[in-house]
């Protein structure tokens, strides 16, 4: 069916007005991550930069803690991402493939994890944590973003898993393969895609994690990038351009992982959506 | 060459039993194809035996194993599927190679191995090629180079050519019926299409709902059905069925008359057959000609005419609403919407009583089983017409 001029017209507007919405802060944070303090703060602000510094990333890589957030959030987030790949393809694999008791019980217990907001576990987690000694550890981090991704992590998984026919397996059976053999030789190269949707899902998420990073840590050293840019936000004033430059450099290793594996997220989001 | 023995197999999902005691035999190199119409159980029932079915009730022997609870891995089977279930992330030799490397091959073996199999069944050229880029045909011959690579001897088939064009499929058949020859193996076939059954098996069992209907050779099937669905389901198009009434008894057969019947005598023993009783006449499509002398004459209005060529389809639809497929010759001048007679020899009709049982034929060719001969092409060594004489 063809369109009428003025319907495409319509859309066109209506889109360019959802892309500005949608990437006008980002615009508005790297270009300002370029100017100069005084234009940063006039009050007549610019969409386009008048002048030109890289003082503000220069500072911030220099004299600030930045260096070291950035490495906990890196080590942090691959951790997480690591961890949760592994365990919802073994989960997932359990869950959506073998014959257990209870499995659909179980499987409707994990995704309960997410009938709770996270502020409501957040003091039993921290007294778990203490009690343990992971109080101000990376560690404990890396254990709770786990926690909250894997269940959501097992149910993107399933389309995935539904997608490979299950006589691909059964012929594999036939031929001598272990249940692991058969994991590792072929189901997870069948999966590659929900593999890396799940991973990078994992390694935003964690990178992204304010709540738990602010309580459970405590130390400038462990800190990472939510928590140690809130902290540029001082009790009498806002170093704006250190907070600017910071945000920019924070996007990077997002934007550089989506570059990569980023069409695979947009195939788990979508798949199983259409037959 | 080993036997596959099932005995009393059972099999429930849930409330439902879809296998309902099962016995077989399938003797040591024979190609044994189970027809059935679709859930009637064959598929369940070939799983079973390579093992990805648990069984219930009963028993699995491959020669002299009872591998009822064994791994598929260490039954001795090979399984082409429906869908071929190959490995799409690896290349032909790939696929081809796997279950040797499984099985801790030394790798010259598996290269040697590999080339043979792969030059057996033409496909050479293809080794390093992905499933995606081979053709249907193509990747059913991959399939069944991973099954022959493997070196069992019993070969299970899941409607295996299901997915292909009419032409493959004709293609595949003598294929498929020139590796049995030549590998002498054991081959299990599940088909829900007749004319596979026809042409490929040296036996065929025919299932309905969990059961085992009839197993004979194809052509004792054709021509002495146990009862009303073999004879429905063996044989193309459809045979016609016309109830009837039993009018008399004797010692050459039963006199039957229906609404539009006129009292014919359908040469069969009478075995527990009264005057009376309800019954129902069967008539292959292609003994329901144009009448000649002797034949009994049903008349109606033409509903459908199929011309073939050589012949052509014709669908009477009689006054009571009997539909009756015939076939006539090709070059009859029939047209639809035309009254037209249509009539059959007495001898070609079959009986069935009430239950559906088959009363048997005085006139129908007597078929022997013959052992499969390995140095003889299957086909020719499936089944022997002995001769047509009365019983």
């Amino acid at each position: 069916m063809r369109r009428s001029p003025g319907v495409n017209l319509a859309l066109a507007i209506g889109l360019a007005f959802l892309a500005i919405i949608a990437l006008l802060p980002f615009w508005w944070v790297i270009s300002s991550s370029i100017k100069a303090t005084n234009e940063i703060v006039s009050t007549t602000p610019t969409m386009v930069p008048h002048s030109f510094t890289l003082e503000h990333f220069a500072k911030l890589l220099t004299s600030s803690d930045y260096p070291r957030f950035l490495l906990n959030s890196l080590a942090v987030s691959a951790a997480s991402m690591a961890v949760t790949v592994v365990l919802a393809v073994l989960s997932g694999y359990a869950f959506f493939r073998l014959r257990f008791a209870g499995r659909d019980f179980l499987y409707r217990a994990i995704l309960l994890a997410y009938a709770f907001p996270a502020i409501v576990v957040l003091v039993p987690l921290y007294g778990m944590m203490s009690a343990v000694r992971l109080i101000d550890n990376l560690f404990a981090l890396v254990v709770i973003n786990v926690t909250f991704a894997v269940p959501f992590a097992i149910w993107m998984m399933r389309a995935f898993l539904a997608a490979v026919p299950l006589e691909i397996e059964e012929a594999a059976r036939l031929d001598g393969a272990s249940r692991l053999t058969i994991l590792r030789r072929i189901i997870v190269p069948l999966i590659a895609p929900g593999i890396a949707s799940v991973g990078i899902f994992a390694f935003i998420s964690s990178w992204t994690e304010y709540l738990f990073a602010s309580v459970l840590i405590q130390s400038d050293a462990n800190k990472t990038i939510p928590v140690g840019l809130a902290g540029i936000i001082g009790q009498y004033q806002v170093d704006w351009g250190l907070m600017l430059a910071g945000a920019t450099i924070t996007t990077l290793p997002v934007v550089v992982l989506f570059f990569f594996i980023g069409r695979y997220f947009v195939a788990g989001l979508t798949a199983g959506a259409i037959k | 060459m080993v036997a596959v023995t099932l005995r009393g197999l059972r099999k429930r999902f849930g409330a439902a039993e879809v296998i309902k005691g099962v016995d077989l035999e399938f003797a040591a190199g024979e190609f044994s194809v189970i027809v059935g119409p679709s859930g009637c159980g064959k598929s369940t029932l070939l799983r079973m035996i390579a093992g990805l079915e648990e069984v219930d009730e009963g028993e699995v022997r491959i020669g002299e194993r009872d591998v009822t609870d064994a791994d598929p891995k260490d039954r001795g089977v090979a399984m082409v599927f429906q869908n071929y279930a190959l490995y799409p992330h690896m290349s032909v030799r790939q696929n081809l190679s796997f279950a040797l490397e499984m099985a801790r091959r030394p790798k010259a073996d598996i290269d040697a191995k590999v080339c043979a199999v792969a030059d057996a069944l033409h496909i050479g050229e293809l080794l390093d090629r992905k499933p995606s880029q081979l053709s249907g045909g193509q990747r059913q011959r991959v399939a069944l180079g991973r099954a022959i690579v493997r070196d069992v001897g019993v070969f299970l088939f899941d409607e295996p050519l299901s997915n292909l064009d009419a032409a493959l499929r004709v293609a595949m058949r003598a294929e498929l019926a020139r590796l049995h020859r030549e590998l002498r193996c054991t081959i299990v076939y599940v088909t829900h299409d007749q004319v596979e059954a026809m042409t490929l098996a040296d036996r065929i069992v025919v299932l309905q709902a969990g059961n085992v209907m009839q197993v004979g050779a194809p052509l004792q099937l054709y021509h002495r059905p146990a009862n009303a669905f073999v004879a429905g389901f063996i044989g193309s198009p459809r045979m016609n069925f016309i109830p009837v009434e039993v009018a008399s008894v004797g010692p050459d057969g039963a006199t039957v008359s229906g609404p539009e019947l006129p009292p014919t005598l359908a040469p069969t023993r009478v075995d527990g057959l009264a005057p009376g009783d309800k019954a129902t006449l069967g008539v292959r499509p292609e003994h329901l000609n144009l009448p000649t002398e002797g034949a009994t004459a049903i008349e109606g209005v033409v509903e459908l005419v199929e011309r073939l060529g050589r012949e052509t389809g014709v669908r009477v639809r009689t006054a009571s609403g009997l539909a009756l497929d015939a076939i006539v010759d090709g070059a009859a001048t029939v047209a639809a919407g035309e009254r037209l007679a249509v009539g059959f020899r007495p001898d070609a009709c079959h009986l069935f009583n009430a239950e559906g049982r088959a009363l048997e034929r005085r006139f129908a060719p007597q078929i022997v089983d013959a052992p499969p001969r390995p140095d003889v092409h299957p086909l020719a060594a499936s089944a022997t017409i002995a001769s047509r004489s009365e019983q």
